[in-house]
């Protein structure tokens, strides 16, 4: 089984800049996905944990990603410090919830794993960085928007921040982002629509996740 | 302390307007200090973001021990061994970008006001709670005066004081108070960063001598 450091990991995050968000209870199309998304540049892939055999599905998926090396897997949509622990036991890199739950904290921290907690506000963020977050996942990001991010990135500098929920594949929407100071974004829906989906047209979900990689590196050229 | 929280609350809804500033440079934010008070300000929040704004902060408290008038707080407070170290210098009053509980209880032993920063209803009642009598809404360009206008009703005599993109214009200032706001922070909008690279000392008193004007007009 691959294993990354939690400095890699978020090392993969940055550089990278964008983290797919994915879940689907057909094992095939979630390989689909997932090799559309790591031929496009994606080397860090969140599946998520939203179906009754969401379990099955990323064990299953973590043993197809054993051929590509450098490819980072965590579980998402995590609630609770029991399934923290169950994914971890999997073999889960990373583990990405949408709420703040401090008990998956300690389950994270004993195992070593990479935890990023879902956040709405500072107060929530703070708790979360005093709880050992290094990256923090902003949630639901399109409620928010980048203006929350350039709020409070002067009052605590050095913040690791995902927004994640309603994120847009193009520059005008990933470039307000990363000006107001993200380490890179969550990505879903949004990019894998129901089109590509129901079709199953792989290389141009390979060409969308190529764009949307390719937009955010000239962004940073740029700022 | 100087002052009691009820005289730092009716200050703060007189003037409507509470300035946060910091400078690095304990001269130049001495001049804001001295300014913003020759322009009407009589409650001030200078705020902790800098390696050096403990001793800067130190010399404001100095001066203004020369305005018997003038309130002093400290912002951008995160815990309570840092709360406690503004209040032992002198600090008149305790403003946090988030709500932290600890703060809470080291500003009741010291029977000085805690201004904690909320985003939600939940954060605010929570602060409520815990004894806070006014709120600081951040970052309010986020949540709207719409905010403010829809959890007023739920939670009457909320005195809130909104942060984060109000702007020095009638248009930003009305709305706030027109949603029930009981004061308003201003920051960034205010102290440009023209007005403070030239050190424009007078445009700067003119500035906030007009958004006061504006504060008392909106609010007749």
């Amino acid at each position: 089984m691959k294993t990354f450091t939690n400095d890699a990991i978020q090392k993969a995050m940055i550089s990278s800049g964008m983290i797919p968000v994915f879940f689907h209870a057909d094992i095939e199309v979630a390989k689909g996905v997932l090799d559309a998304s790591y031929k496009g540049g994606v080397r860090v892939f969140e599946m998520t944990n939203r179906g009754e055999n969401a379990f099955q599905v990323f064990t299953q998926l973590l043993k197809h990603a054993e051929q590509y090396p450098d490819l980072i897997l965590g579980i998402g949509t995590i609630m609770n410090a029991a399934l923290t622990q169950k994914y971890i036991d999997a073999g889960a890199h990373f583990i990405v919830s949408p709420i703040l739950k401090p008990e998956m904290a300690t389950v994270c921290q004993q195992a070593d794993k990479l935890w990023i907690p879902g956040c709405a506000t500072l107060t929530e963020i703070v708790t979360a960085k005093d709880l050992g977050a290094k990256v923090i996942k902003v949630f639901p990001g399109s409620v928010l928007g980048p203006g929350f991010i350039s709020s409070i990135m002067p009052v605590v500098p050095g913040l690791q921040l995902m927004p994640t929920g309603g994120v847009e594949p193009t520059e005008a929407n990933l470039s307000a982002w990363f000006k107001a100071g993200v380490i890179c974004v969550g990505m879903g829906s949004q990019l894998f629509t129901k089109e590509i989906i129901e079709t199953k047209n792989w290389d141009r979900l390979q060409q969308s996740v190529a764009d949307a990689l390719a937009i955010i590196q000239k962004i940073r050229v740029k700022k | 302390m100087r002052f009691t929280k009820q005289q730092i609350v009716s200050g703060m809804k007189g003037a409507g307007i509470v300035p946060l500033f910091t400078h690095d440079n304990p001269v130049d934010a001495q001049h804001v200090l001295e300014v913003a008070y020759g322009a009407g300000i009589r409650v001030f929040e200078f705020t902790n973001r800098r390696d050096n704004s403990f001793e800067v902060f130190g010399h404001l408290l100095s001066v203004a021990r020369k305005y018997p008038d003038l309130m002093l707080g400290i912002g951008t407070i995160m815990d309570g061994a840092t709360t406690k170290k503004f209040l032992d210098a002198g600090a008149d009053f305790v403003i946090s970008p988030i709500m932290k509980l600890e703060m809470a209880s080291v500003c009741d032993t010291y029977d000085c006001l805690w201004i904690p920063g909320c985003a939600t209803l939940t954060e605010i009642v929570t602060a409520k709670d815990h004894g806070a009598e006014i709120i600081k809404l951040f970052p309010a360009s986020v949540l709207g005066p719409g905010f403010v206008s829809s959890i007023l009703p739920v939670v009457p005599g909320l005195q809130l004081m909104i942060t984060g993109g109000v702007e020095p214009n009638e248009k930003s200032i009305s709305s706030w108070f027109k949603a029930g706001a009981a004061c308003l922070g201003m920051g960034s909008q205010l102290f440009t960063r023209e007005i403070l690279a030239e050190k424009n000392w007078s445009l700067l008193k003119q500035r906030i001598e007009e958004t006061l004007s504006l504060s008392k007009q909106v609010r007749k």
